[in-house]
């Protein structure tokens, strides 16, 4: 017969039973960033059970208040008040210890302080040794909450939604839908790991009831006691006669334990009341988790939903000043924050700057204040891809000046059970800072920071980049993400069962601030193949160098000019053309050395043209005659004054002369005087060879 | 005979004073034309301070017209904006000073110029981030070498191309280098035609009439010095002919280099 009322209870294994060790981290032992993950873990768990309020703009989320209150050694509970709550315990823990201490005595490790299995057995005395010790505690409360929803009897091998089930009864089977920020199922397994006991207690109000639910969670090892062999798991319960092949665990009710829980809730001074939400008990914690670390890691993790108001956190402990980090006081608050070595990104000046971000950025315009980027799902592909030069110049500009820069970054994904793509959005900010050694980045998937990705380390800059945790891209990356939430994989096994082509979007993404600060702060890389061409020229032939080795050596005369020949038969021009005011005069030529009289010539006349040669104005006056509007008509626009000479025929732009005195003229004017005219004048009837002289 | 008569007492241009030289997009760019302007004699600025400075360009019936500001006041247009984005490789130029009342009146005119075309170029220039070095020569796999300049400089494009005192003082180590590089540590045979590396050859006795030195055997003393005599008397050549390497660095000196 079992002892009656709530207490610890391990179901004994049946043979058949598997034995198994918890994996979820390293047992019993310390990890330096347990203040981190017990607050990712446990505010993430609050947020995503927010209730929901009727507003204006529809259903809201209510504010989320979480309390982390530490005992202390003041409200710490003496061995006979904590009795109640370790009860059952004990001796399970006890069995384990003697179990370390076997297995540490056969090892051959025992005297290596660094062996992992001396560093668990360590744990494991020291959280034995708790026991005899006040009963210490930090409390982790939420509000504004849902509390743990769910059929508290339900034990299916899936309980989608149900919380309860998922706090208490499983392993690595997530519960949550896909807009939730946790989702791997083993968020909660960070509660024993903040205890020097590996266990919790915890109470539950949920939402639209009356009654309050206790239960607790004991992680240890397969252990062996009394001649039985039990799991690693055992449960804070309710009392229960039945078997432990029948029994299921069933929380401490307030509905038929009243006393019980109201004394609980008593002891460890919850806040709750008759509030819905969650309020969990963390019995021994580690000396990790102290108020400045775990203030630290609020600001460092959630500053978004902080300055956002949707999330205020308090943290007291008898010893200190109470801390209330909200949208008003984030400020106050990091400048009496902790600063770590190696966390570039969260000291107290980073974490302003990047807090007054933040808060630039959602005072930024949706469709006037981003630049829209189309982000290449595959790699090679250019960034920003629909970029062109003119607008990176102008963001190299601006962000050279110390502008913030926005942008949304189109993503496309698919899911498997989509027929065609969607194509999802983030919001990318990003600013100069050249007080950084090495670049900050930001990632944010809803609430959620996402600590572990690093790429623009060589950037001396500051991005922030947003995901809707409820878009396409939102849901991809919580599924690549790890258990832990610090990074986004592709490789991830949901990824590869829920997305078509995961690969791209997700490092895409992860690397767009790095993509989009290459462009802008690295001048593109450039080549050019003539630049240097007048002092390496590529055209040197061999055989022109022995033509110029051999003019060198004297072998020709490289300073001669090549000289036109003369003929000794050549003429003089028979006619002289000289510019009047607004023409050209036609005359002999006193050096042409034979008569003219009886010579006959033709004269051509044209406006000569900017571009082109002369034929080309030719033709471009028989064009404007041809269409009725000639540049000018000889005779009528141009007049022709003869002396000595008689006009034949004059026709356009062109008319024929006899010469009948070696002194003879032709004034030809009234040109438009703006531009200039070509006159061509040529003998007929002879070889124009031999009469052409020159074009002076 | 065929005359043509100026009118507006325009002054013709020389073609020597309107160096337009075509230059390769980079990157796959259009091209783009750099331009020498030498118009200080023609008293163009005494004449009419506002005289506007326009070049044409064109092919067939295709055009296009660059504005460079007024005689008095010079605006060379960004690389950008000398682009060759109508007209093609193959089209004439012609500089024109016109009259600033609006009249459009030619006070001066170059003839058709034929612009100087890409030639190519046995060193290709790289601009990348190279951290802090502001250049270096990349030897890549043995094909070509490529000068590579750090993007991060201000101006670098136009120092590359223009600078004398950069040049003066890189381009002859660069020199040294490739032929270092090929002489000494690849051994190319000068006579091997085929050797993409032979251009560097040719280019090296344009300078140095004669024969260049082939090293058979690296550990020869002599043949390793014989080379690296000839290689110091290119350079030198390269230096004074080319980049006039020692004058321009003395003229820096005096203006405070």
């Amino acid at each position: 017969m079992a002892e009656r009322g709530p207490r610890w209870r391990f179901a004994r294994m049946i043979p058949a039973q598997i034995n198994e060790d918890p994996v979820q981290g390293e047992f019993f032992t310390s990890a330096s960033d347990l203040p981190e993950r017990l607050v990712r873990e446990s505010i993430q768990n609050s947020l995503d059970a927010a209730r929901e309020v009727e507003t204006e703009d529809g259903l809201e989320n209510e504010q989320v208040r979480v309390r982390f209150a530490f005992s202390g050694e003041e409200h710490a509970l003496d061995t006979a008040s904590a009795a109640p709550y370790v009860r059952g315990l004990r001796r399970h823990f006890e069995a384990v210890t003697d179990e370390e201490a076997r297995q540490l005595e056969a090892s051959s490790a025992a005297n290596d302080p660094h062996d992992q299995s001396v560093r668990e057995a360590e744990a494991v005395y020291r959280g034995a040794s708790r026991f005899e010790q006040p009963l210490t505690y930090l409390l982790v409360e939420d509000f504004g909450t849902r509390g743990l929803s769910g059929d508290i009897r339900a034990n299916g091998a899936r309980e989608q939604n149900n919380n309860f089930w998922g706090f208490f009864r499983q392993i690595g089977i997530p519960t949550k839908g896909q807009d939730a920020a946790g989702s791997w199922g083993l968020g909660k397994w960070v509660f024993p790991d903040a205890s020097e006991i590996n266990s919790y207690l915890a109470v539950t109000r949920r939402e639209g009831e009356v009654v309050s639910y206790m239960m607790g969670l004991a992680t240890l090892k397969t252990h062996t006691l009394d001649g039985g062999k039990y799991p690693a798991y055992g449960h804070f319960a309710a009392g229960d006669d039945a078997d432990d092949t029948e029994w299921l665990q069933m929380p401490v009710s307030s509905r038929e334990d009243w006393q019980f829980v109201r004394e609980a809730m008593a002891d460890f001074q919850l806040e709750r009341g008759e509030e819905s939400g969650l309020s969990v008990i963390i019995p021994w914690p580690n000396e990790e988790l102290k108020p400045s670390t775990i203030a630290r890691a609020v600001i460092t993790q959630y500053f978004l939903p902080i300055i956002l108001g949707v999330l205020e956190v308090e943290i007291t402990h008898p010893g200190e000043d109470p801390r209330v980090i909200n949208e008003q006081t984030i400020m106050t608050e990091i400048g009496r924050m902790d600063e770590r070595d190696g966390e570039a990104e969260e000291t107290r000046g980073s974490m302003r700057a990047i807090v007054d971000m933040a808060d630039w950025a959602y005072e930024q315009d949706d469709d006037a204040g981003h630049l829209e980027i189309d982000v290449p799902t595959r790699g090679g592909g250019g960034w920003p891809s629909n970029a062109d030069e003119a607008q990176l110049e102008d963001l190299r500009e601006r962000y050279n000046r110390g502008e913030r820069l926005a942008f949304i970054l189109r993503v496309p994904v698919q899911h498997k059970s989509a027929s065609r793509p969607e194509t999802s959005f983030c919001c990318l900010y990003i600013e100069k800072d050249e007080s950084l050694a090495r670049g900050h980045d930001y990632y944010v998937r809803g609430n959620l920071q996402i600590p572990g990705i690093d790429t623009i380390l060589s950037h001396k800059a500051r991005s922030l980049l947003l995901v809707n945790e409820k878009s396409g891209l939102g849901h991809l990356l919580r599924d690549a993400e790890n258990p832990a939430h610090t990074d986004w994989g592709p490789t991830r096994d949901r990824v590869k069962q829920n997305w078509r082509s995961p690969g791209g979007p997700i490092e895409q993404v992860r690397l767009a601030p790095r993509r989009i600060l290459q462009s802008l702060v690295d001048r593109p890389v450039v080549l050019d193949k003539d630049m240097l061409a007048d002092l390496f020229p590529a055209d040197i032939q061999a055989a022109s160098l022995q033509e110029a080795t051999s003019e060198r050596r004297g072998d020709g005369d490289s300073t001669s000019k090549p000289v036109r020949e003369v003929s000794p038969n050549s003429q003089p021009s028979m006619t002289r053309l000289e510019s009047t005011k607004s023409g050209f005069r036609i005359s002999g030529n006193k050096a042409f050395t034979l008569t003219l009289e009886g010579a006959r010539l033709k004269v051509r006349t044209a406006y000569a043209l900017a571009r082109g040669g002369n034929s080309k104005a030719f033709s471009q006056y028989q064009r404007g005659r041809t269409d009725g509007s000639p540049d000018f008509l000889l005779g009528k626009d141009v007049t022709l004054a003869l002396d000595g000479c008689q006009t034949e025929k004059v026709d356009g732009n062109e008319f024929e002369i006899v010469v009948e005195s070696d002194d003879f003229s032709v004034s030809v004017n009234g040109f438009d005087e703006t531009r200039d005219v070509l006159v061509v004048v040529n003998p007929i009837g002879e070889d124009r060879a031999g009469v052409e002289g020159g074009d002076d | 005979m065929l005359r043509r008569f100026n009118y507006t007492e325009r002054k013709p241009i020389r073609k020597s004073d309107v160096v337009v030289t075509i230059r390769t997009g980079r990157n796959g760019q259009e091209p783009y034309f750099d331009i020498e302007l030498r118009l200080g004699s023609y008293g163009f600025a005494e004449a009419d301070p506002e005289a506007q400075v326009r070049l044409e360009a064109w092919r067939g019936n295709i055009s296009e017209r660059w504005d460079f500001g007024t005689v008095s006041q010079l605006v060379v247009p960004s690389e950008q904006g000398r682009r060759l984005k109508e007209a093609p490789l193959s089209s004439q130029f012609r500089l024109t000073v016109v009259a600033g009342d609006g009249s459009g009146r030619l006070l001066g005119a170059s003839p058709p110029i034929r612009p100087v075309l890409p030639r190519g170029s046995l060193l290709h220039v790289a601009f990348e981030d190279i951290g802090d070095e502001v250049w270096r020569v990349d030897f890549g796999d043995g094909d070509q070498p490529q000068l590579v300049v750090n993007n991060k400089i201000e101006l670098v494009y136009d120092i590359v191309q223009s600078d004398d005192r950069f040049r003066s003082l890189v381009m002859p180590q660069v020199l040294r280098s490739v032929l270092t590089q090929i002489v000494l540590f690849e051994q190319v045979e000068p006579d091997d035609d085929e050797n993409p590396l032979s251009g560097w050859f040719n280019l090296a006795l344009s300078l140095v009439p004669g024969k260049a030195p082939k090293v058979a055997d690296p550990s020869d003393v002599v043949e390793r010095e014989r080379a690296q005599s000839w290689i110091d008397s290119v350079v030198s050549e390269f230096s004074t002919a080319k980049v006039d390497a020692a004058g321009v660095y003395r003229r820096a000196q005096g203006v405070g280099l």
